[in-house]
């Protein structure tokens, strides 16, 4: 049919830009991962050396084990407080406008200025956080130093970062559910916390779905704001598989085996992102 | 590049007018300026927003704002003595080794650029860089440690510029109230057992401020080596192949330094992978540190009172090969511009006023250090050229080997393992010559 | 608690949109702390920015600053070319913008609502990218655009960027949730295929194309890392880039990074506040399917 002609002519664009700037280096990086390359010079063939390498490399397993938690720690919490504000925010509230755009107005903020702005806050010696702590008289944590506190030095402001999105999507998915549901659960004797709970949550499953995508894509291309803050110290406690690859590839030279853990990062999430979706068809419409 | 300053128009001016005419028209100037190079940036000639000179050679280069000056002076004078411009492409420090290399896969590499003495053998070995002519007529005016850097048995690739060592600079408040006398000469500096002294004697009451911070962070990692020097070890075997394993000296700096931190001596993120001593230093978090005398002019803008004194010393007294070099791109189409430039940038008078506006030091014995005007703390520099005397052979060569950027990496982080883990000193020894023979390469 | 059947009966006597209703005072007083608490940073960003660096690096600043030093903003913003960056980056943010708008909403546009074969595969491949890390294309796609001859003009940063698979993510689910019969004119074979989205696609996909000019306007604006190797001439330097040079080796100049910060973050702000309301309904329909 002409049909699919047009359909892949008005495709074209998006396909060429794909294909050319992401899908053609993407191939070149695996082929740069299979070599001893320096960034410099000439590069030998080493077949999948670099693959073992990673095998046997603990800091690589520290950093994909570090890189989960982090999936695993930061979005359900972005979801969990995104809707919780949310709920919070939708109607009978004044300057609800201005409110949203509050919660909003970090996650437009380049990677390197919340990083920075974070490293600076959370500065274990001269930073606004252990000060105040300090004259509360409470313990003030090593920030930089400890590897639990950098940990969560890094998580709270990823979190402050990117949860805004989650409140401005969940509440225009809160505006668009359908009130007569709500109002016969109320009528049939639900409470708030169950007519949130059994209603609204799972009407917002497909939001819910979104909101996810998006906070896992965004967990596994963090990379400013644990360079910034913590360089992924102290001792690898905040070295995650991108800044891994950085390290490897741009300071260590040695380039093959930096572009090895991306490709490495790039096949799990593909993998997973697969399996997930695999397991969605079955509740969800196939698009 | 520095950016066009508009002249300030005077404030009490009766003609409020003409003021404002003349801010607008200068806003209005910068605008448009600023609005047609933007608009040449779409252009794909490659030239950049000014038009281009086709026998220009670029140069790309970090520089600190000392430094920006020293370089264009370089660049001017080699102007005026007939030579092509010179064009300062200056990047910031923590991407200069990305800048240069995607810039080396262009079919426009740049003719020159400025690389620290542990990166430049990568480029060598790649074959990347100018072998510089009548190297030997060179050779006997340079110091031969710096010389051997930039040198392997194929030639002379490039030429040392300056250097720079590091040196323990303190508080004067601190010196005073701990009632310390500071050394005044290298032979007269401090040992370990000293050392550890006064800190305890500078072992302020504050429980937020530490006695010091060494500048072993990140990029400088490998400044832990002058304790293995100072001690009597080696990292790296004498052939450069391989990782001297239980090397005593090795093992007996790597527990005097992890006391540092096991008593208590240094903060915690002072280690490898945290904050820079000098930043700490400038907080006053510590009241001494180890610096660079390139330093010092940053170091200034704290406002203190601060003096310097020399490294301790053990067995030898040893200091870090700092400093950087200047080198020519091979595959330049004006190689032999840039080399000539090189050749300029390396004669005494220009090394001489490099040296003294960046505070740095120079690299040929014929440059009497004492005698530059040095433009920060005149005094000190003095000290910083006795100090480097004290850089020794046998640690320059184990800095400047090819795979030394990776060695550095792992230095990074096996010490920062090693400082705030509580491994016995034997076995963190041992994870960090695993860790550093794992990237030696022959 | 309110009783249900009050409710009910406000609910029903009066028009939707056009409400008297209490306000909750907890409620708010909750929302307000939130708020603060959320917006503290960037107000400390503030006072940082207007404080000097002595005082900073001694601690002696308060939650309320006592003195303003404008020597960060001066060091930040005069002291270097922070003009030509901002028209750098500007020209490139426009640029891509529309650029990248284009091949979004029609790509969306085909993904949702037209059949082909291998629809599905497309659509996933293009999602695909967004998961390799961004650092380890920079080479291969540094060589590429080398090849093209682009490097050190603003193509290099304005094309390649547009393969924004996020953009067409949102684009597609926007469609989606679109009902079929809106767009039926616009199913037509033939000649009459590019006017009618025009006519018909892009009057409803308003909300979309605020959502994406302000995503898009802020991920060319924030990046660092690509322009950084793909221009090598200082005059053409974007804000990220031409602001980096504050962090030098050793110390770091808070007031003067502070300073730059924000006023790298304004225009991303104001254009958000400017299209706050189409982008929040472009971002609610993208997220309703």
């Amino acid at each position: 049919m002409r049909r699919w002609l047009t359909s892949y002519a008005l495709l074209a664009p998006a396909l060429v830009l794909f294909g050319l700037f992401v899908l053609y280096p993407l191939v070149q990086a695996v082929r740069i991962s299979m070599t001893d390359s320096t960034g410099i010079g000439e590069a030998r063939f080493t077949g999948l050396d670099n693959y073992a390498r990673m095998v046997g490399d603990p800091v690589f397993w520290r950093a994909a084990g570090n890189t989960v938690l982090l999936a695993l720690v930061s979005v359900p919490t972005s979801v969990a407080a995104g809707f919780g504000l949310a709920l919070l925010l939708r109607d009978r509230l004044p300057a609800r406008g201005l409110f949203r755009a509050l919660f909003l107005a970090p996650y437009v903020l380049s990677g390197v200025v919340v990083a920075m702005a974070g490293r600076w806050i959370f500065d274990q010696e001269v930073g606004v956080v252990d000060r105040t702590l300090t004259q509360l008289g409470l313990p003030a944590p090593d920030w930089q130093s400890s590897g639990a506190a950098a940990a969560v030095s890094v998580f709270v402001v990823l979190f402050w970062a990117r949860t805004g999105l989650v409140v401005v999507l969940y509440l225009s998915a809160l505006q668009g559910v359908d009130r007569d549901v709500l109002e016969a659960a109320e009528l049939d004797g639900a409470s708030r916390r169950q007519r949130v709970r059994y209603v609204t949550w799972p009407l917002l499953r497909p939001t819910t779905f979104f909101v996810v995508v998006l906070m896992v894509v965004e967990v596994f291309q963090t990379f400013d704001v644990v360079r910034v803050m913590t360089g992924g110290g102290p001792a690898g406690a905040t070295e995650i598989l991108v800044t891994y690859a950085y390290a490897q590839g741009f300071q260590a030279r040695a380039e093959g085996y930096g572009s090895a853990i991306g490709v490495v990062v790039f096949s799990v999430v593909l993998l997973a992102t697969v399996a997930a979706w695999w397991a969605q068809r079955g509740s969800e419409e196939v698009a | 590049m520095t950016a066009p300053r508009s002249t300030p128009s005077t404030p009490r001016r009766p003609r409020a007018s003409a003021t404002r005419r003349t801010v607008l028209g200068a806003g209005a100037g910068a605008a448009a300026t600023a609005g047609l190079t933007a608009c040449s940036g779409f252009s794909t000639d490659a030239s950049g927003g000014t038009p281009a000179d086709p026998d220009e050679l670029t140069m790309i280069t970090w520089a600190s704002e000392a430094e920006v000056p020293a370089f264009e002076k370089l660049a001017d004078d080699f102007a005026a003595a007939g030579g092509p411009r010179v064009r300062l492409q200056v990047v910031p420090y923590s991407q200069v080794l990305t800048a240069v290399d995607t810039a080396l896969r262009t079919d426009s590499p740049p003719d020159l650029f400025r690389v620290s003495y542990t990166d430049v053998a990568a480029y060598r070995e790649q074959g990347v860089l100018a072998d510089l002519p009548g190297a030997s007529d060179l050779e006997p005016a340079f110091l031969p440690a710096f010389w051997s850097a930039v040198t392997d048995e194929r030639g002379t690739f490039g030429v040392p510029h300056h250097t720079d060592t590091s040196m323990v600079l303190v508080d004067d408040e601190a010196v005073a109230a701990a009632g310390l006398t500071l050394p005044g000469s290298l032979e007269r500096a401090w040992t370990w057992e000293e050392f550890a002294d006064v800190l305890r004697r500078v072992q302020p009451t504050r429980a937020d401020t530490y006695p010091v911070a060494v500048n072993w962070q990140n990029a400088g990692a490998f400044r832990w080596l002058n304790w293995v020097d100072q001690a009597g070890g080696r990292l790296l075997t004498q052939d450069l192949d391989g990782v001297v394993e239980d090397d005593p000296g090795t093992l007996k700096a790597l527990s005097f330094t992890r006391d540092l931190f096991r008593q208590g001596l240094t903060p915690p993120n002072a280690s490898t992978r945290g904050q820079a001593a000098s930043d700490l230093f400038l907080n006053r978090t510590v009241a001494l540190c180890f610096a660079g005398d390139f330093l010092l002019a940053e170091i200034e803008s704290g406002g203190f009172g601060y003096s310097a004194t020399f490294l301790p010393r053990d067995v030898n007294a040893s200091a870090d090969l700092g400093g950087n070099a200047l080198v020519a791109v091979e595959a330049g189409d004006k190689r032999d511009a840039a080399l000539d430039f090189l050749a300029f940038c390396a004669q005494a008078e220009q090394m001489g006023d490099f040296c003294a506006a960046a505070t740095v030091l120079p690299t040929r014995s014929d440059v009497d250090a004492a005698s530059l005007d040095w433009k920060v703390r005149p005094d000190l520099m003095e000290l910083y050229v006795q100090q480097a005397e004290a850089i020794r052979a046998p640690l320059v060569e184990q800095v400047v080997v090819p795979s030394f950027s990776a060695i550095n990496v792992q230095l990074r982080d096996r010490l920062e393992e090693a400082f705030l883990g509580s491994a016995d000193d034997r076995a963190a020894l041992r994870d960090i010559t695993e860790g550093v023979r794992s990237v030696v390469r022959a | 608690m309110s009783t249900p059947v009050r409710e009910r009966h406000d609910r029903l006597a009066v028009q939707p949109g056009r409400v008297r209703r209490p306000v909750r005072w907890p409620r708010l007083v909750v929302v307000g702390a939130l708020a603060l608490v959320w917006v503290f940073p960037l107000y400390w960003m503030v006072v940082t920015a207007l404080s000097a660096r002595a005082d900073l690096a001694t601690g002696r600043v308060g939650l309320v600053p006592t003195s303003v030093d404008l020597g960060g903003f001066r060091r930040a913003l005069v002291d270097l070319p922070v003009l030509q960056w901002v028209v750098n980056s500007a020209a490139i943010a426009v640029v891509a913008v529309v650029l990248t708008v284009v091949v979004d909403v029609l790509a969306g546009y085909v993904l949702a609502k037209h059949r082909f074969p291998g629809r599905t595969v497309v659509f996933f491949c293009i999602v695909a990218t967004l998961m390799v890390p961004v650092q380890t294309l920079l080479v291969p796609q540094f060589d590429l655009v080398n090849d093209l001859g682009w490097i050190n003009s603003y193509w290099a940063v304005i094309v390649p960027r547009s393969a924004e698979a996020f953009g067409v993510f949102l684009a597609r689910q926007y469609f989606l949730s679109l009902p079929d019969e809106l767009l039926e004119a616009a199913q037509l074979d033939g000649a009459g295929q590019l006017r009618a989205l025009w006519s018909v696609v892009l009057p409803l996909a308003r909300p979309l194309v605020a959502v994406l000019v302000v995503m898009t306007f802020m991920w060319r604006w924030n990046e660092f890392a690509w322009p950084l190797v793909a221009l090598r001439a200082p005059e053409l330097y974007t804000l990220p880039v031409g602001l980096s040079f504050l962090q030098s080796q050793y110390t770091t100049d808070y007031p003067a990074l502070m300073a730059g910060a924000l006023v790298s973050a304004l225009p991303v702000l104001v254009l958000f506040a400017l299209a706050q309301r189409q982008f929040v309904a472009g971002l609610a329909r993208s997220g309703l399917r």
